[in-house]
């Protein structure tokens, strides 16, 4: 085929030919995978890159890799130097420090491609592999006070010699970790999916010819750049900021890590600044290829909808700020960092979440106004516990119910999606109990999902699941258990509400065998058994035969006032058991008549009362559905001069240069006694600041406006600050 | 038109392809074949059915009456299984599921699906009310045993509720480990069928044996949920097709790709799915065997969509768990992969700027511009008639006249223009965009498998592939192209070239290490075969007449994805496991590539499959002795076409089909047309037509 300069054509096969490669390094890898990270939730990742180290194809099942591909590739750039790399060549690297590994588990295998002997491109394969040796399990160690405890660290090195692992490393590799043939197994499927790649590409070349082949590779990048801008564009000029805060437990005292997020949005361009907690002596640290990675996961879930192929072009509107090197978003050495990924990086997922929603909010762009959405629990609850197996073989037993059975945002065309898992991992799946049964000494007792775990809204958050399993056919396993969001719940927007939280514990002693032999299965209501109090994250755990795991997953946020919310919708999450009647009247105002059928005028006048209840008062303006679902406060332009208002009924929220909040009413308790009051989870602070959640109202519709959650104590969240405003 | 057909006593076969809106018949009476074609009736099927038949017995100048009596064998697949999930109108199903477990069903093995975009993440849709899902206390592990056992007064009280007060007509079992040992599903199944004789009962471990609960409970939720569409049709179809008069027997086409009886379809309806791609592939198969060729990609394009499949040493690719819309299963179903590329596929340009085509369609109504009912947007078949592909004057015999300027004008004002495409330019990016779009759709069914596509011949059928079947297989390197008789019903021609098949499958999880493994593998294995051989003979075979075929899926211990390995068609011995660990090492490794297999790792074999086939009976085919045409006696005259590889308009020569004689040639550039379909000749092809009127296209290797 005879390629024309810039045919557009041409260059769509041929992005779509990088895509070919990439999909089918990652096939390649789920298939020959015999990790239950791999198959099950797909926590991997493939990409190609040029030789400038400029990314080219990412596949789609982990999205932070974004980042770990971008600087873990780079790392082997710059530690090759001028030496020449030869086919055959290959490199690991997981160290979050010098390699831009999302944390250590996720190991990554870097091989250079080449077209007629010239080295054109690098493959890179990533797969979070099952142990990496240290006091963690898996590269979990929620204890450990230093990475030099963590396990197995490789900076750039190269182990790899004409296609094969060196034979020195493999016994060094095998020496150092629990389950060698495992681990070794998986950097063989790594080289395999990268060997893929050398033939797929040298086929692409030889269709393209190598020149036109660069040509279309940087057209490829400017298309995709330019596509970005242009939606960045439509976002209004300003400063949009928010607060997270990671939440870590394991040493004793119950710690509140605080994760900021600034955006600026100038003309095209998207600019973080993250400032963090002091780095601590915990596994949460994050690393430059984890902040990278986890911003550009939302803006792929948000931003990139539609037509914008992921290539290097994607990073160039975007600059990334983190600030002070010795925080937990900008970490140094030995800093622990193994939990990095579902720590850290999760909040940083979350509060870009937060800065783009509420620029999504006051875009002119319909568009770009649906794609506000509630937060995902963004967490994973994770118990890597080693011991013996079926058969008395040495075994790890990595269960991903609680990576995958989380609850999604809500979105502004429908309720979020149940089981969503995490925004970084559109390939997260839900493991088979009967797989899982049928490789590790486990039975299963119940899955079911969480009733009112989903965020109340207009549309309700995506809903979350919870599972027990109790040790079978074992006497013996042990190993870390790590839950990242338990206390500071997954926030909702445009008036949305939070969604429950997630949490685990474990039971001794338990009256699972008695309880069957009695001809009963054991379920919520009839597991009894010692149950010591636990924290989110803890180094070892033992379960013997019998003792039970059970562990929840939280919710995603809601969107919109869940006044406004369909009272049908509700009856029929009623009828489905998926919200309780308390629930449903306290939050949504919808009450059932004695048949179970909507009670329509109780349900008006139970809404008015809520309303009435919100303000202290009856409000002067009738509460109606905003312009576009899911937004609660606008703005409004007089002239020069700007001003908020209620998108409910256009009351005036003062200045725009004002917080909007300081002219709403607002209602503050703490968050643990106003989600007992409508039947939903979350985990009670021990340690103090108390969990607060202030839910800010228009003075004259009573709609609700936010709902906020915060440590007690908290200067408060501000309203965007648009260029606009502060111009005028 | 033969003498020899009193001497054969007019056998008529007749196939049917009951569609969504058509209903198409290929009917072989004697040495000829007829085409017939009426609406699709959705009242009552056998209506439409016998007006398509009457159409191909007027066709062959016989009564309806007549060719029914003579009628040996009728084989029909049906849409209405499919039309039942996509639609989402089934069954009032009930479900009985192990205590704990009822929202798995909600779950569904993980509902994201791999796309970036969360504004397409949606629920799956429920296919049963939730109410009409009860818990029953009972539990079985992985290895078979007993931890609780089943109470069977809850499963008599929950059927009673669910029929008599909620009014369920079906019912599905879905209990945890039923893989292991189906005795809980199947006592609570009798329960079931004893309270209520008519109640269609159908349990997990009897659609499928396999590991893995919610694929497998899906499939039982499924069959379940179409069982009433799909015996409203089957009913109604052996009835009055046989008040009609129908001599022989009925069968019905599964999506497995073969037939099995009325009967048998009644129990597993869900088999019916698929049955149409399945029929052609079927037919693709028998045609290449007889033509002597083992690896044949196969590719159907009609007006919405392009499906593409693959046969392997004469064996139709099977994929063992298919995903039915956003439903996963355990159904086995013949593989093929469709992708929206079809003469109605509209050409539009991306936010970036990027031309695409599909898949979206202009389906016939308005359809594309040129048929002047309404249609704007520029689709394939516009693009065609600018480059001159389509005969405006002629197409589809003259029935549906086409407004050439429409074409013009759609292509180049929404597609040409904004790219600063001329005309020409114009039509042929949408020409090429739509052979890379159903040349990536043969790689996936063939690169992503681990098979080279160039070492495969390519059968290209349906309305609209022949003219790009040439161009598809150049760009996969392919250098042969067959393009059968009668390109456009291929696939109910395939209906009448296949046998009567069922499949069984059991998870076993052995690693075939000990004799007492060997032997208890072996007792499933009599177990399934015996099962299925007494299946048959109910169906009137004989056992000499059954072929038995076995396989296994054999995967490392510790991996969940498995590859299917041939088994020798007796018990296994120790002396074998050696044998078919190598097999399955090469079998991982042309699939992964070399290097990739796990040396220092014991293989498992996960499941044992049985397939057994009888022979239905087929028509005879006749050879047509070789009578070559000269070029100037097909030719039809000469039209200026576009030709995409050159990117220059040249004057070709226009040849007719029906004078296209075994053992003529047409060297390419040309354009041979027939009235429902047109070839395309690039240069430096070479078309023959064959003794069965096969046009065989053969290129210079590239």
């Amino acid at each position: 085929m005879t390629a024309v300069t810039h045919d557009p054509v041409a260059v769509e096969i041929h992005r779509r030919a990088l895509d070919a490669i990439t999909n089918e390094m990652a096939i390649t890898l789920t298939r020959t995978s015999g990790s239950p990270v791999i198959y099950d939730v797909q926590d991997f990742a493939t990409s190609l890159l040029d030789t400038k180290g400029e990314q080219l194809s990412l596949s789609a099942t982990i999205l932070f890799h974004a980042g770990s591909s971008l600087m873990g590739t780079r790392a082997i750039i710059d530690t090759v130097g001028e030496d020449e790399v030869r086919p055959g060549d290959g490199w690991i690297v997981n160290d979050p420090f010098t390699g831009g590994a999302m944390h250590q588990a996720d190991v990554a295998i870097i091989t250079p491609l080449f077209y007629r002997n010239e080295h054109v491109a690098w493959a890179f394969s990533n797969v979070h592999v099952l142990d990496t040796g240290g006091t963690g399990i898996s590269g979990f160690a929620p204890t450990a006070r230093s990475i030099l405890e963590e396990g197995l660290r490789f900076p750039p090195t190269k182990i790899i010699r004409d296609g094969v692992i060196d034979s020195e490393w493999e016994r060094y590799i095998a020496a150092n970790v629990r389950i060698p043939t495992l681990v070794l197994n998986d950097l063989r499927s790594m080289i395999a999916s990268n060997n893929v790649s050398q033939v797929k590409l040298a086929d692409t070349i030889d269709r393209f010819g190598l020149h036109t082949f660069r040509e279309y590779c940087e057209i490829n990048k400017q298309l995709s750049d330019a596509a970005l801008r242009s939606r960045i564009e439509k976002l209004p000029d300003g400063v949009y900021e928010t607060t997270d805060w990671v939440e870590y437990d394991g040493h004793g005292q119950g710690r509140l890590l605080e994760v900021g997020c600034r955006l600026e949005v100038a003309d095209s361009e998207l600019n973080f600044t993250f400032t963090g907690a002091p780095q601590i002596d915990a596994f949460v640290n994050g690393t430059p290829g984890l902040v990278h990675g986890s911003i550009m996961a939302t803006i792929m879930t948000t931003l990139c909808y539609g037509d914008v192929p992921f290539n290097a072009g994607i990073w160039r509107p975007i600059s990334v700020d983190q600030s002070e090197l010795g925080t937990i978003v900008n970490a140094l050495p030995p800093a622990p960092t193994t939990g990095a990924h579902t720590q850290v990086g999760t909040r940083i997922t979350k509060t870009v979440k937060d800065v783009l929603n509420q620029a999504f909010s006051l875009s002119e762009h319909a568009e770009l106004r649906g794609r506000v959405g509630g937060q995902a629990w963004d967490a994973a609850g994770l118990a890597p516990l080693a011991g013996t197996g079926h058969g008395g073989a040495p075994t790890v037993i990595f269960f991903m119910d609680a990576v995958g059975g989380a609850g999604g945002g809500a979105q502004t065309q429908f309720d979020g999606l149940d089981l969503y898992g995490m925004t970084i991992g559109p390939g997260l799946g839900l493991p088979s109990v009967e797989i899982n049964e049928s490789k590790e000494p486990a039975l299963y007792l119940w899955r079911k999902l969480n009733a009112n775990s989903g965020g109340p809204g207009l549309h309700r958050g995506g809903q979350s699941m919870e599972f027990a399993w109790a040790l079978h056919g074992s006497d013996r396993v042990a190993g870390p258990i790590t839950l990242g969001c338990a206390e500071m719940p997954p926030r909702g927007a445009g008036g949305g509400m939070p969604a429950a939280t997630g949490t685990w514990g474990s039971y001794h002693n338990t009256n699972v065998a008695s309880r069957m032999v009695e001809g009963h299965n054991v379920l919520d209501d009839s597991l009894t058994g010692d149950q010591p109090v636990r924290p989110s994250n803890i180094g070892a755990i033992e379960f013997g035969r019998g003792d039970v795991l059970r562990m929840r997953c939280g919710g995603g946020g809601g969107l919109g006032d869940p006044l406004l919310r369909e009272p049908d919708a509700v009856v029929r999450d009623l009828r489905d058991g998926y919200v309780t009647p308390e629930h449903a009247e306290l939050i949504y105002g919808v009450v059932l008549d004695a048949d179970g059928c909507l009670d329509e005028p109780a349900t008006v006048a139970r809404r008015r009362a809520i309303r009435r209840g919100r303000i202290g008062s009856e409000p002067e303006q009738e509460q109606r559905h905003p312009e576009s679902i899911g937004i609660s406060v606008v703005y409004d332009r007089d002239g020069d001069h700007l001003t908020w208002h209620c998108a409910h009924c256009s009351a005036r929220l003062g200045d725009a240069a004002d917080n909007w909040r300081e002219h709403a009413r607002s209602v503050e308790q703490p968050l643990a006694e106003r989600f007992a009051e409508l039947g939903m989870f979350v985990r009670e602070r021990v340690d103090p600041p108390r969990v607060m959640i202030s839910e800010f109202y228009c003075p004259s519709c009573a709609g609700l406006l936010a709902a906020d959650v915060y440590p007690e104590g908290f200067s408060g969240y501000r309203s965007p600050v648009l260029k606009a405003a502060t111009a005028a | 038109m033969t003498e020899s057909n009193a001497a054969r006593g007019q056998e008529a076969f007749v196939g049917v392809d009951v569609g969504g809106t058509h209903t198409d018949v290929q009917v072989v009476f004697g040495g000829r074949d007829a085409r017939g074609k009426a609406l699709t009736t959705y009242d009552d099927f056998s209506r439409g059915v016998l007006d398509a038949i009457a159409v191909a017995a007027q066709n062959l100048d016989v009564s309806l009456a007549e060719l029914l009596s003579r009628t040996k064998l009728l084989v029909n697949a049906t849409t209405v299984v499919t039309n039942a999930i996509t639609q989402l109108r089934g069954a009032k199903v009930g479900v009985l599921v192990t205590a704990g477990f009822k929202d798995e069903f909600r779950f569904a093995g993980g509902p994201r699906l791999r796309v970036v975009d969360d504004h397409l993440q949606t629920n799956i849709p429920d296919l049963f009310d939730r109410r009409h899902l009860i818990e029953i206390e009972e539990r079985i592990d992985y290895s078979g045993a007993e931890l609780v056992p089943l109470n069977e007064a809850q499963v008599e009280a929950a059927v009673r509720k669910l029929v008599d007060e909620d009014g369920v007509s079906a019912i599905a079992i879905c209990f945890l480990s039923s893989y292991a040992d189906s005795t809980h599903e199947d006592r609570a199944a009798k329960i079931a069928n004893r309270l209520y004789p008519d109640l269609f009962v159908t349990s997990s471990s009897k659609v499928s044996s396999v590991r893995g609960e919610y694929p497998r409970w899906m499939t039982a939720v499924l069959n379940a949920f179409v069982y009433d569409h799909a015996e409203h049709f089957i009913d109604t179809l052996s009835t009055k097709l046989h008040d009609a008069g129908l001599a022989g027997s009925a069968a019905f086409f599964q999506g497995l790709g073969g037939g099995i009886s009325g009967e048998r379809a009644l129990q597993f309806p869900l088999a019916l799915l698929g049955a149409g791609p399945a029929a052609g592939a079927a037919g693709a198969n028998e045609l290449s065997s007889r033509l002597g060729y083992k690896r044949v990609l196969l590719g159907d394009m009609g007006g919405t969509s392009f499906d593409t499949g693959l046969i392997y040493d004469n064996e139709v690719h099977v994929e063992k768990s298919i995903q039915i819309g956003r439903f996963r299963t355990v159904l086995p179903l013949v593989d093929v992969v469709s992708v929206g590329a079809g003469g109605g596929s509209i050409a539009w340009i991306s936010e970036r700027g990027v031309p695409q085509v599909g898949p979206q369609s202009a389906s016939s109504t308005p359809g594309p511009a040129a048929y002047g009912k309404g249609g704007t947007e520029p689709t394939v078949t516009d693009a065609m008639i600018v480059m001159g592909f389509i005969d405006p004057k002629n197409y589809l015999g003259g029935r549906v006249t086409l407004d050439p300027e429409a074409s013009a004008k759609a292509i180049r004002t929404r597609f040409g223009d904004p790219l600063g495409f001329t005309l020409d330019e114009a039509a042929a990016a949408v020409h090429d965009l739509v052979v890379t779009n159903m040349a990536n759709a043969v790689r996936e069914v063939s690169v992503n498998k681990g098979y080279d596509p160039r070492d495969f011949v390519f059968l290209a059928y349906g309305g609209t592939l022949p003219g790009f079947a040439v161009e598809i297989a150049r760009a996969l390197g392919i250098t042969t192209v067959v393009i059968p008789r009668n390109s456009s019903v291929f696939c109910a021609r395939g209906l009448l070239v296949s046998d009567f098949l069922l499949r069984s499958d059991q998870t076993v999880q052995s690693g075939l290490d000990s004799d007492s493994e060997l032997e208890r593998v072996n007792g499933v294995a009599r177990q399934l075969i015996d099962g299925a051989v007494s299946e048959l003979r109910g169906e009137g075979f004989a056992d000499d007449e059954v072929k038995i075929v076995r396989t296994a899926d054999f995967q490392y211990t510790g991996q969940v994805h498995a590859l299917s390995v041939s088994l020798p068609n007796r018990d296994l011995t120790a002396a074998d496991v050696a044998e078919l660990n190598n097999t399955f090492t090469s079998v991982y490794e042309r699939t992964y590539g070399s290097g990739t297999a796990w040396p220092d790792s014991p293989q498992q074999m996960l499941n044992y499959t049985v397939t057994v086939s009888a022979p239905m009976p087929h028509p005879p085919i006749e050879p047509q002795p070789l009578n070559p045409t000269s070029l100037a006696e097909m030719s039809k005259g000469e039209r200026e076409i576009y030709l995409p590889s050159v990117n220059a308009r040249r004057s070709a020569p226009i040849y007719d089909e029906a004078r296209f004689t075994p053992g003529s040639r047409i060297v390419g550039p040309a354009l041979v047309e027939a009235v429902d379909t047109t070839i395309y000749l690039p240069p430096g092809a070479r078309a023959e037509r064959d003794e069965h009127m096969n046009v065989v296209i053969t290129m210079e290797e590239v």
